[in-house]
């Protein structure tokens, strides 16, 4: 068998369920693995290890008393320290903020606290969630556990970065342009942004009003992404955003296959700016998904190529809580580049967010056209694979890109469009890095999603552990 | 650069001093020199975006279609 937190959720669960191994055993296997590797990738900035293990004992003695919550009793796991867990820090990767502690847990922490599962601390990220590489920050530089040279991605690259070395059995981040989806790419697991309501944002800190907005799961596979969406998904009506809507079971059928299920593959704009050897490890992966049944078809996204010009009016509506930060000078930030952006985002006229609110709402059209034609629509996650710390970069073709281009450029659509998308890892560069394929689908399809990302990792082999030992 | 008006082409070049009086209006604070030369820059370069966006022809796309992105508390119409 292999070390205990290398396992995923699904395969760990039965065992802890059958009393096999005791959630005592597991958490302490993990804090022996994060001892070991997580000053190597500093994918926390808070660690609670008597807490965790004081939870595991309890879980222990609940489930020898015959009470087992379900699949996540017992299971250790990180939360984005942009998240509020009740008693801890809530830094959101800022030196201003290292000392904000909250008196209440966000609805995803108490919610997976019900289902039994133990939080073991909070991961790193990019500061305030604005960033896609997670270097030089108040709590230190995350390293990629493929390439500890190259970024983890971000915003939640330290959510990432755990999962991939196994120093948690997943994470919950938040995605507001990519920010679940690209670190997990980068990082070789599974990123899910569920759709837009469907997972609550109360306690995502600081409270937002933005509608690019998502929490959702990173995890080793889409079967975990499953159980994480069993627990998380329903309405809060401590979120003005959440959306009531039809209780799904998300598990239940994700074994079901994909036969007959339409692929649609979009013209242009996902595939023309992707690095070359990115594109075709995803079009190998798309052909796996017809080897398993589906049917693929080109489709047609008019107005998505624009989507960089509704994050330029609209990126910035949910900075203005940092605006009286941003009133005393760039050295209050310790990357000046979010500085820069709060400061332009208040010459953003109303005229522009207008406008750019009406292509958004064309570009979300267009996706829900296409997707009347077909069931899910299959992209490249990212134009590229992880790139070094403190290299800007460039984007394919020697396009200069700089690190949020980089980032965003294919999951941003996404965020704008409300539906939900899925990165799983699709295969490896030659230089031997982790590619990621999108699969998105329509509105409260989430099922959909999951069971084509579980479609694949059946022909792929799942998640694959770093080489860090 | 009106803030509600409609860019003509003499509006579109920021000049260093209509920059700092903007920005003593909408940011509330003054900066070091290289600083404000750096997000004057930044907010040229995103008033040609803008400039961009505006030249486009969306047809009549209402925004207010775009129904996921309302909060649910406030009274709705038809």
């Amino acid at each position: 068998m292999p070390e205990l937190p290398l396992l995923p959720i699904h395969e760990l669960a039965p065992m802890i369920q059958r009393r096999e191994i005791s959630p005592v055993d597991v958490v302490r296997e993990l804090f022996e693995r994060i001892d070991r590797l997580e000053p190597r990738i500093r994918g926390y900035i808070t660690l609670q290890p008597e807490h965790a293990m004081d939870r595991a004992k309890a879980a222990e003695a609940e489930i020898q008393s015959g009470t087992y919550r379900g699949p996540l009793h017992g299971v250790p796991m990180g939360i984005k320290d942009n998240i509020a867990v009740e008693g801890w820090p809530t830094t959101n990767g800022s030196a201003v903020m290292s000392d904000f502690v909250t008196d209440y847990d966000a609805t995803v922490v108490s919610r997976l606290r019900n289902a039994g599962a133990i939080v073991v601390g909070k991961n790193n990220m990019h500061e305030w969630a604005m960033g896609g590489t997670c270097s030089n920050g108040a709590f230190g530089t995350v390293h990629n556990p493929w390439d500890e040279s190259r970024v983890p991605g971000g915003s939640s690259g330290g959510s990432a970065a755990a999962v991939s070395a196994s120093l948690a059995y997943g994470s919950i981040g938040t995605d507001g342009m990519g920010s679940i989806r690209t670190p997990a790419s980068y990082c070789g697991v599974v990123g899910y942004k569920p759709t837009y309501g469907l997972v609550s944002r109360f306690g995502q800190l600081p409270p937002t009003s933005s509608t690019s907005d998502h929490l959702g799961p990173i995890a080793k596979d889409a079967t975990d992404a499953a159980l994480f969406m069993s627990v998380l998904a329903g309405y809060d009506p401590n979120d003005p955003t959440s959306i009531r809507s039809a209780s799904k079971d998300y598990v239940a059928g994700i074994d079901r296959g994909i036969s007959g299920l339409r692929i649609g593959i979009p013209v242009g704009f996902f595939f023309d700016q992707t690095d070359p050897e990115v594109g075709a490890i995803v079009r190998a992966g798309i052909a796996a998904l017809a080897s398993l049944g589906a049917e693929v078809r080109e489709v047609h996204i008019p107005w998505v190529d624009k989507i960089g010009l509704v994050s330029a009016a609209q990126g910035n509506e949910s900075n203005l809580f940092l605006l009286e930060l941003a009133r005393q000078g760039p050295q209050s930030f310790g990357d000046r580049t979010i500085f820069d952006r709060v400061v332009a985002g208040q010459f953003v006229r109303r005229a522009d967010a207008n406008k750019a609110n009406q292509l958004r709402s064309l570009i979300r059209r267009e996706f829900v056209n296409a997707l009347q034609e077909v069931d899910v629509i299959v992209t490249p996650t990212n134009v590229s694979t992880a790139f070094p710390i403190d290299v800007e970069g460039a984007l394919p073709g020697g396009k200069p890109g700089g690190n949020l281009a980089i980032t965003n450029t294919l999951t941003s659509p996404f965020n704008f469009t409300g539906m939900p998308a899925i990165s799983v890892p699709c295969g490896f560069t030659a230089a031997g890095l982790p590619v990621g394929m999108t699969i998105s689908g329509r509105h409260w399809e989430d099922d959909v999603v999951l069971r084509t990302a579980r479609a694949y990792e059946s022909v792929s082999g799942g998640y694959k552990a770093p080489p860090l030992d | 650069m009106p803030r509600n008006g409609t860019y003509g082409k003499e509006e579109r070049v920021l000049s260093e001093e209509l920059f700092r009086t903007l920005l003593m209006e909408y940011v509330g604070a003054e900066f070091s020199p290289e600083d404000t030369e750096r997000l004057r820059g930044l907010v040229q370069r995103q008033s040609d975006r803008m400039h961009e966006l505006q030249a486009l022809d969306l047809g009549g796309e209402d925004p207010r279609t775009t129904s996921y992105i309302e909060d649910f508390r406030l009274p709705r119409h038809a």
